[in-house]
C-alpha cells in the first residue's frame, strides 16, 4: 500500500477506532450508571420491605393485644409472642444493614419499651390482685390484701364480687390499652416511619447525583460527533486539494494536448499514484510524440 | 496561505496536549482509576486524531511565512482551549460547557480563575490536568511542540519568532534555536527542583508536583479550597516565593546566570528595578497591616505581605491571607502589582515591568529633551539603545492591555440594563 491508497485506508481506520473506542467507553458509563440506578432501586425496596414488616408485626401485636387484654381471650397470646418475636427478627435486619446504626436508636428503644409494657401487663393478667379460692360448695374463701377480705362468701355474694371485680379489671385493662400501650404504639410506628423516610432521604443525593453524571455517557458519543465532523471537513478537503485538484488539473492538461497541442505540464506535489499517473502520462505523450515523428 | 501546512502544525502542537492528557490519564489510573480515567483516555484519543490526521496528508514544509506562523500560533492556542474542555465535559459535575470552556482557557492563559465551588472534590487525574494545562500555558503552547517536534527543522524560527515578543527575545542573545532549548531547560529544571523542595518540606509528592508547576507557571492553580494557606508553613511559602521570583524574571537571564554570562539576573536594570520595586511593596505592605494590628508581629506581617505582593506581581494568584481585611493602602498597592507584573520573557503576564521602565525612561528622556531640544538623548536598557521599533509597539501594547482591564467595568453597567 502506498500512497493515495495508504492515506485513505488510515484515516479510516482511525476513525474506525475511534467510533469503537467512545461507544466502548459510551457503554461502560451506561453500565456503571445502571448499576447505580439498581443499587438506588434495590436499597430503596429494601427499605420499604424491612419497614412494611415492622408495621404488620406491630399491628398484629396491637391486635393480639387488645384481644388478650381487653377481651381477655387467652388464645391470642401466641399471637402476641410471634407479633413481637417477627418485629425483633425485623428490627435485627434494619440494624445489620443500616449504614448508620445509631440513627436507630430510638426505634430500638420503642421497641423495646413496648415489649416491656406488654410483658408487665400480661404479667399482671396472670397475677391478679384478689383471689377467690372455691373451699366447698357453699363457702368460698377470698385471700386478698386486707382482712376484711379473708372471709366466707355465700354464693350470691361471691356471684356480685366476681362481677364487680371483672368489672373494675375490664375497666383497668381497657384504660392501660388506650392510655399507656396506645402512646407506645404510636410512637413505636413514628418512628418506624421515620426509619423509611430518613433512608430514602439519603437515597435522593444519590439520585441527584445521578441525574447531573447522566450526561457521562452521552458526553463521550456527543463529543465523538464533533470530532468526527471536524476530521470529515479536514478529510473533504485535503481529498479535495491532494486528490481532486491534481485530478482536474491533469484532465485540463490533456484536454489542452488533445484540442491545442499545448505541452502537458502538471507538477504533482506528492509522490503518490497521481504522480505516476502524470509521469505516464507525459511518457504516453512523448512516445506519441515519436511515433508521429516522420522517419 | 497555505491552510494545510497550518493544519499540520497546529495538529503537532495537538500531539503535545494528548501526550500530557495521557499523563493524567496514567495519574488517574495509578490512583485506583478514579472516576476521571475515562474522560481523560477518551480525550487524549480524541486530540490525538485531530492532532495526527492532517500528518497523514501534508508533507513537510520547507519554509513557512509570516502570516502562516501567526496563524499556526493563533490556531494552536485556540484549538488546545477547546480540546482542553474535553476531559471536563466529560467528567460532568460542575463543569457545563461554558464552565468547562472557562476553566480550560484560564488555565492556558494561566489566568488561575477558577469556577469550582470545591477544588479538592475533582478526582486526581482531572486536578493534574488542570494544573497541566497552566504549565503548558506558561511557556507556550507551541514552544512545547518546538522542542518536542524534530520534524519542524527551519520553521522554528518562524514560529518561535511569533510566541516570543520582542522584549523577550531581547535578552536571549542566541540564536532561535538555542533560545527554545534554554527556555524549556530552565522551565522544567525549575520545576524540577521546586517539586523537590516543596516535597522536602513536608508536602506530598501529588500536592508538590501540581503547586510546582503551577508557580513556575505563574497560574495559580492549586490542589486544596484554601489554596497555599490550607498548608500554614512559612517554609512552603519561601519555597514558592522563591519559584514565583524565578519564573517571572527572564529565562534567559536565569541561564546566563547558571552558565556565569555577562548577560545575568545580577547585571540586568530589569531584574533590579524589579526586585527592589518588590522589596519596597513588602516593607510598605508589612508597616501597614502591623500598624492596622493584623498580625502579631513585623515578622509575620512581613511574611504575609511578601507573599501576596510576589504572588501578584509574578501574576500567579497564590494566596495565603484573606486581603478583604487588609486596609485600603495595602490593597492599592496590590492593584498595582498586579497590573505592572513579572518581567518580559518570563512565564508572568500583566504589561511587564520592561515596558514599564521604558514607559519611565521615554517620559525622563522627554523631560531631558525639553532641557535640551537639541541634544540626542537615547532611550538604554542595560547598556543596549531601545530603538523605536520596540519602544513604540512597546506602549501601544501597554495602553491596550490598561484599556482591556477596564472593559469589564463598563460591560457590566450595560448588562444590567439589559
Amino acid at each position: 500500500m502506498k500512497g493515495i491508497n495508504k492515506r485513505v485506508t488510515i484515516a479510516f481506520v482511525s476513525i474506525i477506532a475511534l467510533l469503537s473506542t467512545a461507544g466502548v467507553i459510551a457503554l461502560l458509563e451506561l453500565n456503571d450508571m445502571s448499576n447505580d440506578t439498581q443499587s438506588i432501586l434495590t436499597a430503596s425496596r429494601r427499605n420499604m420491605e424491612i419497614a412494611n414488616s415492622m408495621l404488620k408485626s406491630a399491628h398484629e401485636h396491637s391486635i393480639a393485644m387488645m384481644h388478650v387484654v381487653v377481651f381477655s381471650e387467652d388464645n391470642y397470646r401466641d399471637n402476641v409472642d410471634k407479633a413481637m418475636e417477627s418485629l425483633n427478627e425485623s428490627l435485627d435486619v434494619a440494624i445489620t444493614e443500616a449504614s448508620n446504626v445509631s440513627r436507630l436508636d430510638s426505634l430500638v428503644a420503642s421497641a423495646k419499651r413496648l415489649k416491656r409494657i406488654s410483658d408487665e401487663q400480661l404479667e399482671k393478667i396472670d397475677t391478679p390482685d384478689t383471689i377467690i379460692i372455691v373451699n366447698s360448695l357453699n363457702s368460698t374463701t377470698i385471700i386478698g390484701d386486707t382482712e376484711e377480705q379473708n372471709r366466707s362468701l355465700n354464693n350470691s355474694e361471691l356471684a356480685m364480687l366476681i362481677e364487680q371485680q371483672q368489672k373494675k379489671q375490664t375497666n383497668s385493662y381497657e384504660g392501660w390499652y388506650d392510655g399507656e400501650y396506645k402512646a407506645t404504639y404510636d410512637n413505636l410506628i413514628s418512628n418506624i416511619e421515620g426509619y423509611m423516610t430518613h433512608t430514602h432521604s439519603s437515597l435522593a443525593p444519590r439520585a441527584e447525583q445521578l441525574i447531573k453524571n447522566t450526561h457521562r455517557s452521552i458526553a463521550p458519543i456527543f463529543l465523538t460527533l464533533v470530532v468526527m465532523i471536524a476530521i470529515m471537513l479536514m478529510f473533504y478537503y485535503f481529498i479535495r486539494i491532494y486528490c481532486v485538484k491534481p485530478i482536474t488539473k491533469m484532465n485540463k492538461a490533456l484536454a489542452d494536448y488533445l484540442v491545442y497541442r499545448l505541452p502537458f505540464n502538471v507538477k504533482a506535489e506528492l509522490n503518490d499514484e497521481l504522480k505516476e499517473m502524470s509521469d505516464n502520462i507525459e511518457t504516453l505523450i512523448s512516445q506519441a510524440r515519436q511515433n508521429n515523428k516522420p522517419q | 496561505m497555505r491552510l494545510n501546512i497550518i493544519l499540520r502544525y497546529i495538529g503537532a502542537v495537538m500531539i503535545c496536549v494528548s501526550a500530557f492528557m495521557a499523563l493524567s490519564a496514567l495519574i488517574s489510573l495509578v490512583n485506583d482509576t478514579d472516576s476521571a480515567y475515562y474522560p481523560l483516555l477518551l480525550s487524549s484519543l480524541l486530540t490525538l486524531l485531530l492532532g495526527i490526521f492532517p500528518m497523514f496528508f501534508v508533507p513537510r514544509a520547507e519554509n513557512i511565512t509570516n502570516k502562516e506562523g501567526f496563524a499556526i500560533v493563533v490556531g494552536s492556542w485556540i484549538i488546545a482551549s477547546v480540546v482542553g474542555m474535553f476531559p471536563y465535559l466529560i467528567w460532568g459535575g460542575e463543569f457545563s460547557l461554558i464552565n468547562a470552556w472557562f476553566e480550560s482557557v484560564s488555565g492556558y492563559t494561566t489566568t488561575g480563575a477558577t469556577i469550582l465551588t470545591n477544588i479538592e472534590a475533582l478526582p486526581q487525574g482531572l486536578l493534574f490536568w488542570r494544573t497541566a494545562t497552566s504549565w503548558i500555558g506558561g511557556v507556550g503552547v507551541v514552544m512545547f511542540a518546538l522542542v518536542i517536534l524534530p520534524s519542524l527543522g527551519t520553521n522554528k524560527m518562524a514560529l518561535s519568532s511569533v510566541e516570543l515578543s520582542s522584549l523577550a527575545k531581547d535578552n536571549y542573545r542566541y540564536r532561535t534555536q538555542i533560545i527554545v532549548r534554554i527556555l524549556l531547560v530552565v522551565y522544567l529544571g525549575l520545576t524540577a527542583v521546586v517539586t523537590l523542595a516543596l516535597k522536602l518540606a513536608g508536602m506530598r509528592w501529588f500536592d508538590a508536583v501540581n503547586h510546582a508547576m503551577s508557580a513556575c507557571a505563574t497560574g495559580g492553580f492549586s490542589t486544596k479550597n484554601a489554596s497555599i494557606a490550607f498548608y500554614d508553613s512559612a517554609v512552603i511559602e519561601i519555597i514558592l516565593i522563591g519559584a514565583m521570583i524565578c519564573a517571572s524574571i527572564h529565562f534567559g537571564l536565569i541561564y546566563g546566570t547558571f552558565i556565569r554570562k555577562a548577560n545575568n539576573i545580577f547585571r540586568s536594570e530589569i531584574v533590579r528595578t524589579y526586585l527592589s520595586i518588590i522589596a519596597v511593596m513588602s516593607l510598605l505592605i508589612a508597616t501597614a497591616l502591623f500598624t492596622a494590628n493584623l498580625y502579631p508581629n513585623i515578622w509575620e506581617s512581613l511574611r504575609y505581605s511578601l507573599f501576596q505582593v510576589v504572588s501578584l506581581f509574578s501574576t500567579t494568584g497564590f494566596a495565603t491571607a484573606d486581603t478583604n481585611l487588609w486596609p485600603p493602602f495595602a490593597i492599592l498597592l496590590l492593584i498595582f502589582a498586579s497590573i505592572v507584573c513579572g518581567c518580559a520573557g518570563s512565564t508572568a503576564g500583566g504589561i511587564k515591568i520592561d515596558r514599564v521602565v521604558l514607559f519611565a525612561k521615554q517620559l525622563w528622556v522627554r523631560i531631558r529633551r525639553q532641557q535640551h531640544p537639541n541634544a540626542i538623548i537615547r532611550i538604554r536598557i542595560d547598556g543596549v539603545v531601545q530603538d523605536n521599533d520596540i519602544v513604540r509597539p512597546s506602549h501601544c501594547l501597554s495602553l491596550l492591555i490598561l484599556s482591556s482591564y477596564s472593559l469589564p467595568q463598563l460591560s457590566t453597567p450595560c448588562l444590567d440594563k439589559i
